[in-house]
């Protein structure tokens, strides 16, 4: 074994290693196996004395040993696996001695990678994958050179070429025909999620802090149109109460989908913006949109809905999940507003006689309202971090002496002004706004994109208004843009392939002609695989027979046609001589002669130096003679 | 051509019935300037293949029985001083012959072994300040008992390296055995030998060995050959290139005993058992497998040029 295969050995470990440990899935601790792994593959590239394999041999069962306690103590196959590759890797490492060895350590790096695939579904995985197949390319291809020799280029080039497009294609026939499961394959949560501070009871003053929060929450494709400011609805709240707000899900009603499409309101289909969701594993069954919510087209069995138009999905720990919501995004129609918008606690009543200033001589609701939502922006400051004295009412304290606070204060002031005012009205939370990032048409909305705001039943429709002042964000670089589009674009066609897609894809072989269906937009990502199986499998196939015949002389590849034949009905194989194959065929008397001619002269015209018109035409006669009587038989 | 060496075997075979394939690998030795050692038990044959060989090839034979007293000089020759001439006269050794028959080699001290394996390596003898060709042809067959290891000196690798082939002649089979028996004619037979070739034919046929022609995949299978045993398992110890040259060698006097001026892989994989068996040393584990079982299989699993 050459040093470098060493140390191409050592990296294929070093890959198989780092796809767990960048998983997060296992504990820092293993990282200490790394300057084994290096220490190991350096004496064996310099030549030293390996492990003997006494040592070798008890270290193993060392680690077997704790691989079982392991299991028995954390209970978790996958991690004890992982962790017996890592020690596995380190142990190996002293023992480079058969060409037998880096194969054990391809092997486990290859574990190692579909352990990681499990654990992991982050897209730092496709690239470890990449290397590690670029590696196992390498590897092959040198432990080929290594067997064979120096057999010249034409021995090293069909191995490599071949071995890259089964790769190649392997993967990509996996891609298309596995439909990746949601979630990981033995449903392990792919994180603990993210505190969402979305709950059915609400105290005020608990957003402060999700809101410094820059954690991506989710990631919405939608079309703006111009002027788009998109409030994402999550929960609404009810009642307001000992400085909390909960929310009573007035109406609550749970569909059973049929394959997952749900008709979220009755009447006939309406215009609206189409949103495709990605939304990261939250704690919380909410899903959030645009207001007006008419389809909703998700991987769930059943929905639950309330009145004011929350959507509720029973949700595994840990999952994301997708989907695509239809909503017209304009005030939607109430019946009537419910008595509990008009609720206000015991000791509010002053905030009556407060409002009563601020909207006299007003009559219109309306009017009302926009008097409130204005009066809060420009008298008050936004701040995220207002001081809070214990036991003062917090809503008090802000509209009458602090006069400061963030969207929380704003937002549950305005409302319970409006109730004070007669004014059914209610308080919204979700997110607002979000990074638009242009390259991807899409919404990147983070934990400080959360937003409370206010809907007044004013005239029979749920209007929203939102008191808080506009704060300037940030915008973030073009690179960042970038890398986060190719993030979703991950999410979406790698981890999120779903049998929906492979089903689209599949169709395109059942209707190649209807043209509206070239133009969906997932079709035009969606072709390259096709083309690119395609294409690889006919240059495949047409570079394999092409180094074949090449390589092959027209004598040559008569012999071998007799061989293959004579391998039906005799042990022939290739390392047999002629001589070899004669003492075979010894018994069959119709075909030996021939046979016998048959591969001397082929032996005279393959190996000397002399070419003899004569014996070549009497070889390809004796060719057509064997065939024939071969084929009698 | 090489009519006389279909002559010589049929004359060989006659007096070892039923051993075809030791009488023309001794042929191919012959014809390639190789070296022989034959391990067997005693009284298969050695010396009879030995003395035939001779005999029919109208060389001068020389044997020296191996014993453990055995000086350098009693097989190279001594300087005698002439009184008559006033000088020292070299009195040649018994190797001064066409083909030496070294019996028992391993019977004798290492420092006669290697006298004799000195010799047989450079094709002359120096002595004290004279260098003396041998005669040409020059073929050394030296025997082993493989059994009786006490008071023996196993010959260490480097010194089986400078044989050619190494021969097992093995027990007839059961008919040619009794033909054996009913003829019993013994030396007798080998006394009426008559020689079918004389020796410059022998010398203008080593001399064509070296153009047979070797086409470039039979240099990659016989590289392959030597290669797969260099990193086989059970082999400690490869084939050098020394080892590689004399398959080759072999092969191509394989090629001309066969009548052909241009190599086949039959031609590499019939002498190959013979030429690598005694080249590779196994792995202590192993040691209860046979070499040349180990090379048999490595030439099944390589595939023949086409």
């Amino acid at each position: 074994m050459p040093a470098s295969y060493k140390i191409l050995t050592c990296l294929i470990a070093l890959v198989g290693s780092s796809s767990l440990l960048l998983t997060e899935g296992m504990l820092p601790f293993f990282l200490l196996t790394t300057p084994f792994v290096l220490v190991g593959y350096y004496r064996a590239a310099k030549g030293y004395p390996q492990a003997h394999r006494f040592i070798t041999g008890g270290l193993s069962t060392l680690a077997l040993i704790l691989f079982f306690i392991d299991i028995k103590i954390s209970r978790d196959v996958i991690s004890a696996v992982g962790h017996l590759t890592m020690f596995f890797h380190a142990i190996k490492a002293f023992d480079m001695k058969d060409p037998w060895d880096p194969l054990q350590v391809f092997f486990m790096a290859l574990i190692q990678l579909l352990l990681a695939s499990e654990i992991t579904r982050s897209m730092i995985f496709g690239v470890i994958f990449l290397v590690f197949m670029a590696g196992m390319v390498l590897a092959m291809f040198y432990s080929h050179i290594i067997k064979e020799g120096a057999e010249g280029i034409k021995g090293f080039l069909r191995p490599m070429v071949t071995m890259t497009l089964l790769l190649i294609l392997l993967t990509t026939v996996f891609f298309l025909v596995l439909p990746r499961f949601r979630g990981s394959l033995f449903g392990r949560p792919l994180s603990k999620g993210i505190k969402s501070g979305f709950s059915e009871k609400v105290s005020l003053g608990s957003l402060g802090s999700i809101k410094l929060d820059p954690t991506v929450v989710m990631r919405i494709s939608v079309r703006p149109e111009r002027g788009f400011k998109p409030y994402w609805r999550g929960m609404t709240y009810d009642i307001y109460s000992g400085n909390t707000w909960r929310s009573l899900r007035q109406g609550f009603r749970e569909y059973k989908g049929l394959k997952g499409v749900f008709k979220l309101s009755e009447g006939e289909i309406q215009e609206g913006f189409r949103q495709e969701v990605i939304l990261e594993p939250l704690e919380t069954d909410l899903i959030f949109g645009l207001r007006g919510a008419f389809t909703l087209v998700i991987d769930s069995k059943s929905l639950g809905i309330t009145d004011s138009g929350d959507l509720y999905i029973p949700r595994k720990k840990g999952k994301r999940v997708r989907y695509t919501l239809q909503s017209t995004n304009r005030p939607f129609k109430g019946s009537r507003a419910s008595p509990v918008y008009l609720q206000l606690p015991e000791d509010m009543q002053w905030i009556t006689g407060f409002t009563g200033k601020i909207i006299a001589g007003l009559n219109d609701g309306m009017e009302m309202a926009r008097a409130i939502e204005s009066f809060l922006r420009n008298n008050y400051t936004y701040s995220l971090a207002p001081s809070t004295p214990p036991n003062i009412n917090p809503v008090r304290y802000f509209l009458l002496e602090e006069k400061k606070g963030y969207c929380e204060h704003y937002a549950t002031s305005m409302v319970l002004m409006l109730r004070s005012a007669g004014i059914p009205a209610r308080v919204v939370s979700g997110y607002m706004g979000g990074e638009y990032n242009r390259y991807g048409r899409y919404y990147i909305v983070r934990q400080k994109d959360a937003h409370t705001w206010v809907e007044a039943f004013i005239d029979g429709t749920w209007v929203r208004f939102d008191p808080t002042p506009a704060v300037e964000t940030g915008e973030n670089s073009p690179l960042f843009l970038y890398l986060d589009l190719l993030k979703m674009k991950w999410e979406r066609y790698v981890v999120g392939y779903s049998s929906s897609d492979q089903k689209r894809l599949f169709r395109v072989f059942e209707r190649p002609v209807r043209r509206d269906f070239w133009r969906m937009p997932e079709l035009e990502i969606k072709r390259w695989p096709l083309y690119l199986m395609i294409l690889l499998l006919i240059t495949g196939i047409a570079g394999f027979v092409l180094l074949k015949q090449t390589a092959l002389s027209t004598e040559s590849r008569y012999y071998l046609r007799i061989r293959r034949r004579l391998k039906r009905d005799y042990p022939v194989n290739a390392s047999l001589t002629a001589k070899d194959i004669l003492a075979i065929i010894e018994k069959d008397r119709e075909v030996y002669p021939y046979l016998k001619e048959f591969l001397l002269l082929y032996e005279a015209i393959r190996f000397s130096n002399r070419t003899d018109e004569d014996h070549k035409n009497r070889y390809f006669q004796l060719y057509g003679l064997l065939k024939k009587k071969l084929r009698n038989k | 051509m090489s009519n006389w060496v279909e002559d010589l075997k049929k004359t060989l075979t006659g007096i070892i019935k039923g051993k075809d394939e030791v009488v023309r690998m001794a042929i191919v030795c012959l014809v390639s300037e190789g070296h022989l050692l034959i391990e067997d038990v005693p009284g298969v044959g050695k010396t009879t293949l030995a003395l035939g060989l001779a005999r029919a090839t109208d060389c001068t034979f020389q044997r020296i029985q191996f014993t453990s007293d055995l000086l350098p000089s009693d097989i190279i020759g001594v300087n005698i001083y002439n009184p008559e001439k006033r000088e020292f006269e070299f009195r040649r050794g018994p190797i001064f012959a066409n083909i030496v028959l070294a019996d028992e080699i391993n019977r004798t001290n290492p420092k006669t072994q290697s006298a004799l394996l000195e010799a047989m390596n450079e094709k002359k003898v120096s002595i004290e300040r004279n260098t003396l060709p041998l005669p040409c042809p020059f073929m050394v067959i030296a025997t082993q008992n493989p059994l009786e290891y006490h008071g023996t000196f196993p010959l260490p690798e480097s010194q089986l390296d400078r044989f050619m082939m190494h021969l097992r002649i093995g027990y007839p089979e059961y008919d040619d055995e009794k033909q054996i028996l009913k003829e019993m004619k013994g030396l007798d037979l080998i006394e009426s030998i008559r020689p079918v070739v004389t020796r410059d034919e022998i010398i203008k046929t080593q001399a064509r060995v070296n153009s047979v022609h070797v086409d470039d995949s039979l240099y990659d299978y016989l590289l392959r050959i030597v290669d797969t045993t260099r990193r086989h398992r059970d082999i400690r110890l490869g084939v050098s290139t020394r080892g590689a040259q004399f398959l080759l060698r072999a092969a191509r006097g394989h090629a001309i005993v066969d009548g052909r001026d241009y190599l086949v892989p039959d031609d590499i994989k019939s002498v190959a058992p013979l030429v690598i068996g005694h080249r590779i040393i196994l792995k202590s584990r192993t040691y209860i497998r046979d070499a040349v079982e180990i090379v048999k299989e490595i030439l099944d699993s390589i595939p023949v040029p086409v």
